[in-house]
């Protein structure tokens, strides 16, 4: 056996010359997906409002300084933030969906979301609409809803881990969504319960270089753990004992996962308001296409979620006169096309 | 007999949460390359047993040795390229591909951040033909039906090579086809010099392959021994609490409840 094996290694890997690589990226559907979300990037760099609506002539970068500045300074990083959106919540939601086991969790579900909300609307209520302001106190209770339906879960006498943590999870975001419901009562209805509200249906129309910065370094040391466990995620998603069986420490692994997810979607939520479906129905989309190996199935999810952040956003800045609030587009699209997706036949891409 | 021990028990006692005591002064040698079935009736332990020996469930006293070393001394690493587990059951929600499925198996010579190689691509295949499973390869592990997830668990455990495979109650719930091929993977495992141990409250299955049986009682080993001294009308009738008679056919011993 051992002298088979030996062969086999040695003939496969003669067989890759540059040519069966080549080949081998062009029948990659990631491949795809990237060279279609360059694609959609590049487009979505000329469409919007300037100078008439949808559609900007690649050629007035060069004559019209405003449409340089206006691309290079408002457009761009709004398009990276969109994209990094998309990415990091269908990643996180690959990543929970898996370690889970549960193919019905969405990022922001540990009190995140809802953690988030409070803050912001705290700030807007109570200390002022400045976006740092804003931004710092959503994340601040986006981490705190998560460390609190942790430690939560830990005190529960009731089923397992992934049990408790999926009911304190519920129950700290209920008890932020009240608090919610409160700061909108008492909220000014002439001046703060409007920016509230916006605010809730989440958008990046504030977007600038600096929130890009500020995200950074959070999304992606993120993104980047999550996509080296790409093939750990698989065991993960096994029993317990069973991952205990094939030498998984499944408790610090998980939880280091978990704590990437969470940061990431933290972070993305923080500056862009709730945006949701994304990170529910893009593991969806990913798995149907794809397989459940998590070896394909993130990278996979993670290059749709940049894609339909994208298109998502670009609509959103660019359809109507005035903004369209991410979260109705992105909870239109994704409703829409969960139900197409479940109602066709699975398509997969295997060889 | 006189081969060396590769899992030596000493004086176990295991409980639950502070209930009676499930396993109660128990001790047990196993020896190298052996096939041990561990035989009782529902709720003795059985299970409890094994995931002792895996090192799932730390006794509250007595020792597990695993190769004359304790079992605290290795990694848990070096422990899961030393034992296999076969559950007798797992919830696998999503549809992972049986191939995929069994190549998980390699997970205790991979590190956290790599990939499977082509080795371990080569071991699960090799795995999958052992369990029977080739033509199945890219069906998804949920449209499996019972005795085909039971071997693929079988095939993944087998991808793991270890040293010792403990299986629970590897062949309940098959048809006998299902169960021949589990027994016959049994026997190849015996030849290949790999220590089994499995549960089963099925005597005809120790019956037909294993070398020696434990039997369990209240959490004591009732009894232990070659597998034709154990199977007897009387050890049996005693430790289910009905009359069992014991039939000779072919050299094997066959057991009929009464």
């Amino acid at each position: 056996m051992t002298t088979n094996s030996f062969s086999k290694r040695v003939i496969s890997k003669s067989k890759h010359s540059s040519d069966t690589i080549a080949r081998f990226v062009l029948k990659s559907p990631l491949f795809y997906l990237g060279l279609t979300l360059a694609v959609v990037f590049a487009l979505s760099l000329f469409v919007g409002r300037y100078p008439q609506p949808y559609w900007m002539s690649p050629a007035l970068l060069e004559q019209d300084e405003l449409a340089r500045q206006l691309v290079l300074n408002l457009r761009l990083p709004r398009m990276l933030l969109a994209m990094l959106l998309g990415m990091s919540l269908a990643g996180a939601g690959t990543v929970m969906q898996m370690i889970f086991r549960n193919p019905l969790v969405e990022p922001g579900f540990l009190g995140v979301s809802q953690g988030a909300a409070f803050g912001a609307a705290l700030a807007f209520v109570f200390v002022g609409s400045s976006p740092l302001v804003v931004e710092g106190l959503a994340a601040t209770f986006a981490a705190l809803g998560m460390v609190l339906s942790y430690f939560l879960a830990r005190r529960l006498r009731f089923g397992g881990w992934v049990l408790r943590l999926i009911l304190s999870g519920i129950a700290i975001s209920a008890l932020f969504s009240s608090g919610v419901g409160i700061l909108k009562y008492v909220a000014d209805p002439l001046s703060e319960l409007p920016t509230l509200t916006f605010w809730l249906l989440g958008g990046l129309w504030s977007a600038t270089w600096s929130d890009l910065i500020y995200i950074l370094p959070f999304v992606l040391p993120s993104l980047l753990i999550m996509y080296l466990m790409r093939w750990r995620l698989n065991l993960l998603s096994l029993d317990d004992k069973t991952a205990f069986s094939l030498g998984i420490s499944s408790a610090y692994e998980r939880l280091l996962l978990l704590s990437a997810a969470v940061l990431a979607t933290a972070v993305v939520v923080s500056v862009a308001g709730i945006v949701g479906w994304i990170g529910l129905i893009v593991p969806h989309i990913a798995r149907r296409f794809m397989g459940a190996n998590g070896v394909t199935a993130l990278p996979c999810a993670i290059l749709i979620g940049g894609i339909l952040g994208l298109i998502c956003d670009t609509v959103a800045r660019s359809a109507i006169a005035g903004e369209i609030p991410l979260g109705i587009l992105t909870a239109m699209i994704g409703a829409v096309s969960f139900s197409v997706l479940m109602m066709t036949n699975r398509v997969r891409s295997r060889e | 007999m006189n081969s060396p021990s590769i899992i030596s028990l000493k004086d176990l006692e295991f409980g639950y949460n502070d209930q009676k005591a499930v396993l109660n002064g128990f001790s047990l040698d196993i020896s190298l390359g052996s096939t041990t079935a561990i035989l009782g009736p529902n709720g003795t332990g059985k299970t409890t047993l094994l995931y002792i020996i895996l090192g799932l469930l730390s006794p509250s006293k007595g020792s597990v040795h695993i190769l004359d070393k304790s079992q605290t001394s290795y990694s848990r690493r070096q422990m899961s390229q030393l034992i296999g587990l076969v559950p007798q059951s797992e919830y696998v929600p999503f549809d992972f591909s049986v191939f995929e499925y069994v190549l998980l198996g390699r997970a205790p010579y991979l590190s956290t951040l790599q990939l499977p190689c082509e080795d371990d691509l080569y071991a699960a295949s090799t795995a999958l033909k052992a369990a029977g499973l080739q033509q199945m390869r890219n069906r998804p592990i949920p449209q499996l039906s019972g005795g085909e997830r039971q071997l693929a668990m079988v095939a993944r455990a087998l991808a793991q090579q270890p040293r010792i495979l403990l299986l629970d109650e590897p062949t309940a719930h098959l048809d006998l086809g299902n169960q021949d091929r589990i027994i016959n993977i049994l026997r190849r495992l015996s030849r290949d010099d790999v220590t089994t141990v499995f549960t089963t409250h099925n005597p005809n299955i120790a019956s037909i392959v294993a070398d020696s049986v434990v039997l369990l009682n209240q959490g004591r080993v009732f009894s232990t021994g070659s597998t034709s001294s154990m199977l007897t009308h009387e050890n049996l009738s005693k430790i289910y609490g009905v009359d069992i008679e014991v039939v000779k056919a072919n050299g094997k011993h066959i057991v009929l409840n009464a």
